[in-house]
């Protein structure tokens, strides 16, 4: 095939910048799009402009550099941020819909910043202590897009942020890690407000405010599919007082697809209510729930969706336990047991059936 | 089905079914201007780019045929991976980049979708001055600057993969 008289050198050797970013939608590779950006002056702009996804992790990073990236849907930092620099993010970057901010002191004024510049924003995970219930409100008040919140080590928030939360009906997301101050009653303002009706995903992890009383109200999420409520046992906190009570609760979610429930109060009263009432449970994670045993297994024995099974942690079980779950439930995947089961004779893999063999899997428990 | 007639710059006609020439934006602009019995003219459209277009059309009609699935209208370009490997072996750097324009120019965007994939392919892996040279592109940093930009901007290229 000839190359015709419309060559590259001749009077068509410029792609428009549309069609540069066409092509590089295709080009995901860091070190490509590196490449890329050092052939000329406009593909550096067009590399900049098609970028959707950010991470500032260096100090030494200008916030002045966003300006180039003026399409972020994603963007990340680590860096001391204040409310000045998050209003410029806004300005810069109005697309974002995903971000996360660490060890910030962030108030009211960036976050509204925040929420109002960024229409879209969908997605907020904020980690670190500075950040109070009164840049929380701001944001939930601006972000209309909001479907989506993280908190992690952060004892400033309590209980009233949870209302305003609580009334928010487009939420579908909530992750609480290490939060302090969240009491019961703010899980009663989650349980009564709207949000119940919206929420589909729910972590509660490490928070020692809680007790029987808060999780037995989370019966009234009635849209919730992914629930985690653990709490480590350590010598520095008391133990949680959470039991079967709220176990119990818990199982009259018949929504749920995913439940991680690390408590060290769960016993086979909360798994055999779980196994009957939670018809369609595919994950179930009960790692470090010591007081759980083979009755309470085997209660998932003819459970018709369950998959994957966390048993690490647990002491009073046997492989018979494990086989009644391998070969009574038609989907399952994985059940995860502790590596130093593997060296133990009474679960030899030739005393296993074949089924058995092929979902067992033997992980260290990390804690 | 009408056909639509089309003449490329080198003055070759081509016969088009009415419905594969609507899928370029530009060629439905001008129907919708002018009257369907008169010749279309393109004057940035090569014969053998023509020849290669009405190959893709052929491809998916068969393709549609077989698995009855309505590529075009769903603009499932990835089902075309099938025969992306044969469209492309036949195609230099210079032909690819060619077609690339003109198929941008005529605004097919399946095709287009298709070409843009094929074309990042060719730029993978490849050092900046090959960039330069498939793309036909003049090098306009001082040496100063580039080595600036690669300074000023080497942490917006590490960690993990970029998610699109």
């Amino acid at each position: 095939m000839a190359v015709d008289t419309k060559s590259k050198s001749g009077k068509i050797s410029v792609l428009s910048d549309d069609l540069l970013g066409l092509i590089l939608n295709h080009v995901p590779n860091k070190d490509d799009r590196k490449s890329f950006s050092e052939v000329c002056k406009q593909w550096l702009r067009v590399e900049g402009l098609n970028r959707s996804s950010l991470c500032f992790d260096k100090p030494e990073i200008p916030l002045a550099a966003l300006t180039r990236f003026p399409n972020l849907v994603h963007f990340e930092t680590w860096k001391l941020t204040t409310d000045t620099d998050l209003k410029f993010i806004a300005q810069t970057c109005p697309q974002i819909e995903v971000t996360n901010y660490g060890s910030h002191f962030l108030g009211r004024k960036g976050l509204w910043a925040l929420g109002n510049g960024c229409p879209r924003l969908s997605k907020v995970s904020l980690f670190g202590n500075r950040i109070g219930n009164a840049a929380v409100f701001a944001l939930v008040n601006s972000a209309h897009s909001l479907t989506s919140l993280e908190f992690r080590c952060n004892c400033f928030i309590s209980d009233p942020v949870l209302r305003a939360i609580g009334s928010a009906t487009y939420i579908t997301t909530l992750e609480f890690t290490s939060c302090c101050n969240i009491t019961d009653l703010g899980l009663g303002f989650l349980a009564n407000g709207c949000v119940s009706k919206t929420l589909k995903r729910l972590v509660l992890e490490e928070i020692k405010g809680i007790t029987d009383t808060g999780v037995e109200l989370l019966r009234k999420m009635c849209s919730l599919e992914q629930l985690n409520v653990s709490y480590r046992l350590s010598n520095h906190w008391p133990q949680l007082k959470i039991t079967d009570i709220g176990g119990v609760a818990i199982s009259a979610i018949q929504t749920l697809k995913e439940l991680r429930l690390c408590l060290e109060g769960i016993s086979d009263a909360t798994i055999v209510a779980l196994a009957e009432n939670c018809i369609n449970l595919e994950i179930l994670d009960l790692k470090g729930c010591h007081e759980v045993r083979g009755d309470g297994i085997r209660a998932f024995s003819s459970h018709k969706c369950l998959k994957h099974l966390v048993l690490l942690g647990l002491g009073d079980f046997d492989l018979s336990d494990v086989e009644s779950i391998a070969l009574g439930c038609p989907l399952l995947e994985s059940v995860v047991v502790d590596l130093s089961l593997r060296l133990d004779p009474a679960w030899s893999s030739e005393l296993m059936h074949d089924r058995t063999k092929s979902v067992i899997k033997f992980s260290q428990v990390s804690y | 089905m009408k056909k639509i007639s089309v003449r490329t710059s080198d003055g070759q006609e081509f016969e088009l079914e009415e419905n594969l020439a609507m899928e370029s934006a530009t060629i439905k602009t001008s129907l919708d201007a002018f009257s369907r019995d008169d010749i279309i003219l393109l004057p940035n459209v090569n014969s053998w780019e023509m020849v290669k277009i009405i190959e893709f059309f052929t491809k998916v009609q068969e393709l549609e045929t077989k698995f009855g699935v309505k590529f075009m209208e769903k603009k499932e370009g990835r089902f075309l991976e099938a025969f992306q490997a044969e469209f492309d072996k036949d195609l230099s750097d210079d032909n690819l980049y060619c077609l690339l324009w003109t198929v941008d120019y005529l605004g097919i965007e399946v095709l287009l979708e298709n070409l843009c994939h094929l074309m990042a392919e060719r730029t993978k892996n490849k050092t900046v001055e090959s960039c330069r040279n498939l793309f036909g592109v003049q090098h306009d940093y001082t040496p100063e600057e580039e080595a600036e930009i690669r300074e000023d901007y080497s942490w917006a290229f590490e960690g993990p993969e970029i998610e699109e």
